[in-house]
């Protein structure tokens, strides 16, 4: 049925259609609602393992521990959550713990601006645990998409055997739009749970758990490799490539509004929607597959505009990827402090595409006093 | 044809259920319709505001910059747009804005001031040209108080602008005062 529903509400849809059993999450701040969807259902639905932890290190290990024993399993966080998520995420990482984590960014860094919509986490997904990996993320726009790339996530996670980000920001996941989410859910393909590490280990193909370099196979399996190079790059190798092959089946992104303009646009999650009314004079690339970054599709397209632009609410982090992709000069908006309006990004394309600078006028401080915010706790 | 309405108040008064009824019933009656929240970090006294755009066709920008009607329940200057039709709270509006007192409408005709923003969704129904229908209201609203809340909406929907003049004469200032954020001076 058609109905109202919000991107969280979808988020939390996507995953269960996609056959998440398990969800672990700490509230906070604008992810708050996926928590609470959660709880809810888990109390209709016995075989669905809930867990409110007590922080977010808890919440991601949690998540770890129900994928090992062969839940498809899910967290949903902001930003400094998910800066408290990082151990977690590199250990997912090197284990190879398929489950998902969503992240609704709100202003940073810090406790920042918790209800205000960000995207400041766009590197964090990237670089943000220690030691080379290659993640994979996706961005929606909006409450259908939210849903559909929930499912894409999970079924990623499955396929790459790693942790899979969604991410989204304030306004995507506050956003409510009339979408039928039983109609869009039954045209979905679910993939199915891979083997659980713990199973696999019972079964005699033995898995490592303390997140260290060990010999997996071979003559020397079970014992450390943690001084060999060698088996250092065979399994770093293995894991990016099966990764990079993963993200190519999902190598999602929008390249659209007027095609032939002598502009490109690249945005993404809420600021493609409020940037919309530019439909008529620009061209947009808008990735969904956000990591790793798309590009051979960025290569194929940004050499038909004589200029390109990323819009973002963050100070370059896309633009930053997208230059080195397509070696040339990516021209910046940023959209910062939550104030994403169509206002700042007109005022933003004028002002770079006339040769000014990034940065916005910063105003002066105020001679009078202003209302002040009550200090939230996020 | 797209109409973009917004609400500005602070925690509290109900910009949400407003918000979250009037796009349910949109909904209900096969509109596309944006519903966004934007809000501060405490859950009262703070600013609390809703767009809400409907239209026949999907709606690529949810965020209202400029509206075609804002309802006013606090004047904390928040919200940094313009509204082509404004309507507030009697006290807080502008040369031109329609003020309602709808905080004490709801008071003395439905014996809680919070009723005052169904009275104030009421209104916003008529001027958007969205017609009372009171089976899309009812499925729309939560089911406690619904039959008070239907009256309401009706008792908004219906108000005419002589009524309106009338009341905006004799009602003394009229807001939520349900928390002091609300009525204290933004500067």
């Amino acid at each position: 049925m058609r109905k109202l529903t919000q991107g969280n509400e979808a988020v939390f849809r996507g995953a269960v259609a996609a056959g998440a059993r398990y969800y672990a999450g700490y509230p906070i701040s604008p992810s708050t609602e996926i928590l609470n969807v959660a709880s809810g259902y888990a109390a209709e639905h016995p075989e669905f393992g809930f867990l409110q932890a007590e922080d977010e290190i808890a919440s991601a290990n949690a998540i770890i521990g129900a994928s090992l024993a062969g839940a498809k399993s899910f967290t949903a966080t902001s930003g400094p959550g998910f800066t408290l998520m990082q151990e977690a995420i590199g250990y997912a990482q090197k284990v190879g713990v398929p489950c998902v984590i969503v992240n609704v960014q709100r202003v940073g860094p810090a406790t920042g601006m918790p209800t205000m919509p960000g995207q400041g986490d766009v590197m964090q997904v990237r670089f943000g645990s220690t030691g080379d990996y290659t993640p994979l993320a996706f961005y929606p726009n909006g409450v259908a998409e939210a849903f559909r790339v929930t499912v894409d996530a999970f079924n990623a996670a499955e396929e790459s055997l790693s942790p899979v980000v969604i991410l989204s920001d304030t306004f995507v996941a506050h956003l409510n739009e009339v979408v039928d989410l039983d109609d869009i859910g039954a045209g979905i393909d679910v993939v199915p749970r891979s083997m659980p590490a713990l199973a696999q280990h019972a079964a005699g193909s033995p898995r490592f758990f303390a997140g260290v370099l060990m010999y997996e196979q071979g003559p020397n399996a079970g014992e450390p490799a943690t001084a060999d190079a060698d088996e250092y790059l065979r399994q770093f190798y293995a894991a990016k490539r099966r990764h990079l092959d993963v993200a190519s089946r999902y190598a999602r992104f929008e390249h659209g509004w007027n095609v032939d303009a002598e502009t490109l646009v690249i945005c993404y999650g809420i600021v493609s929607r409020v940037a919309a009314p530019l439909a008529p004079d620009f061209a947009l690339f808008r990735p969904i597959r956000i990591h790793p970054i798309l590009a051979d599709e960025l290569r194929e397209i940004a050499p038909r505009y004589r200029e390109v632009v990323c819009i973002e609410a963050n100070d370059g982090q896309y633009a930053d990827l997208a230059e080195l992709a397509i070696h040339r000069e990516v021209k910046r908006v940023p959209l910062l402090g939550g104030r994403i309006s169509l206002e700042a990004v007109r005022d933003g394309l004028t002002r770079v595409l006339g040769g000014g600078p990034s940065e916005p006028p910063v105003p002066p401080p105020p001679t009078e006093r202003v209302a002040p915010s009550p200090l939230g706790i996020g | 044809m797209t109409t973009r309405i917004a609400l500005d108040g602070v925690g509290g008064q109900g910009v949400r259920v407003i918000a979250g009824v009037l796009g349910a019933l949109l909904a209900r009656m096969g509109k596309e319709v944006t519903v966004l929240f934007d809000y501060d970090s405490s859950v009262r006294g703070s600013m609390s505001d809703a767009f809400v755009i409907f239209d026949d066709r999907p709606i690529a920008n949810p965020v209202v910059e400029e509206a075609d009607i804002m309802l006013k329940l606090a004047d904390k200057g928040h919200l940094r747009i313009t509204g082509r039709k404004v309507i507030t709270d009697l006290g807080l509006g502008r040369p031109g804005d329609e003020q309602i007192p709808f905080a004490s409408l709801g008071s003395e005709h439905f014996g809680k001031e919070l009723f005052g923003n169904m009275i104030a969704l009421g209104r916003l129904l008529r001027l958007a040209s969205i017609d009372f229908n009171e089976a899309a209201i009812r499925a729309s609203l939560p089911q406690r108080f619904a039959d008070e809340n239907v009256a309401a909406i009706r008792f908004g929907y219906e108000l005419t602008s002589e009524e309106i003049g009338r009341l905006a004469r004799a009602a003394p200032p009229s807001r939520f005062q349900m928390n002091a954020a609300a009525t204290s001076p933004s500067r």
